[in-house]
């Protein structure tokens, strides 16, 4: 081992200490899924230990999570790409949306008022609830919607990089929101009784 | 007039794009005279904030840890990478 390998390692090392449990913890916020982040996180350091500017970063930091981003934003494309449209029980088939609107486009059953959480503990609940129902939603919409709202890519973007239209994102995104909510107001409701 | 089926698409829509002059006035109308619909817009709005909020809550919770496993695979992998 050379000098300058013997450097580069050191730092991996160091990286790993430092920045590992910071990136797991970006990569788990995004794709809410333990192994999921656990490998996007170890791609990532196998990828930036192998590219030939390892030793010229300044601030790894920010270098690793570029790299991470783009790891995590790969997973979520083969699932947008991938997966069927496959909907679980409790949630109601959005696919044309008809399941909430009657032929006139009236609500069959109309949003009921919840109250938004209060306090530290029903937060944590109402955050409970949206994560279960997250998880209920066809993985393809679910992976789109976090790639909206939590990677906070514009849709061009997003839509480039899935190679779908920007109408059939914002469908596909509707058909989540709706989902989603009508999710909430069942389990949400039975948590506030 | 809107449909609330129209209006509850356009409430989403404007979480992902601008919407056009008309289409705002229309919306605007119709949730002034439609309390399901009005209701519902919170309730995107609720959503989208509580998504991005335990975005921020993992980020920040320091007792989340890589798994030892991980750690060790990288390790692992560090030091074969530079023993050639």
């Amino acid at each position: 081992m050379n000098t300058t390998n013997k450097a580069a390692n050191a730092s991996a090392h160091d990286w790993l200490n430092e920045h590992g449990d910071y990136l797991y913890r970006f990569a788990l916020a995004r794709l809410r899924d333990p192994h999921q982040a656990e490998d996007v996180v170890q791609e990532t350091f196998l990828a930036a230990i192998k590219s030939p500017s390892f030793a010229e970063q300044s601030s790894p930091r920010t270098w690793l999570t570029g790299i991470l981003k783009h790891k995590i934003i790969d997973v979520m494309r083969v699932q947008v790409k991938t997966t069927a449209l496959v909907y679980e029980e409790n949630i109601p088939d959005t696919a044309g949306a008809d399941d909430f609107f009657d032929d006139e486009g009236h609500w069959i059953d109309a949003p009921m008022g919840w109250n938004a959480p209060e306090g530290e503990l029903e937060q944590k609940q109402f955050l409970g609830v949206l994560q279960s129902c997250m998880d209920k939603l066809p993985k393809k919409l679910a992976a789109l919607f976090m790639l909206r709202e939590v990677i906070e890519e514009d849709n061009e973007t997003i839509c480039k990089e899935l190679d779908i239209t920007t109408t059939n994102a914002w469908v596909m995104l509707y058909r989540a929101r709706m989902g989603l909510r009508k999710c909430l107001e069942i389990h949400w409701l039975e948590v506030e009784k | 007039m809107l449909s609330c089926k129209q209006a509850s698409q356009l409430l989403s829509h404007n979480l992902d794009r601008r919407l056009t002059f008309s289409e705002k006035c229309s919306l605007k109308l119709h949730l002034m005279i439609c309390k399901f619909c009005a209701r519902f817009a919170n309730q995107l709005k609720l959503i989208q904030k509580s998504v991005r909020k335990t975005t921020t809550a993992i980020e920040s919770d320091n007792q989340i840890r890589l798994p030892q496993s991980v750690h060790d695979k990288v390790t692992q992998a560090i030091n074969q990478s530079n023993t050639v």
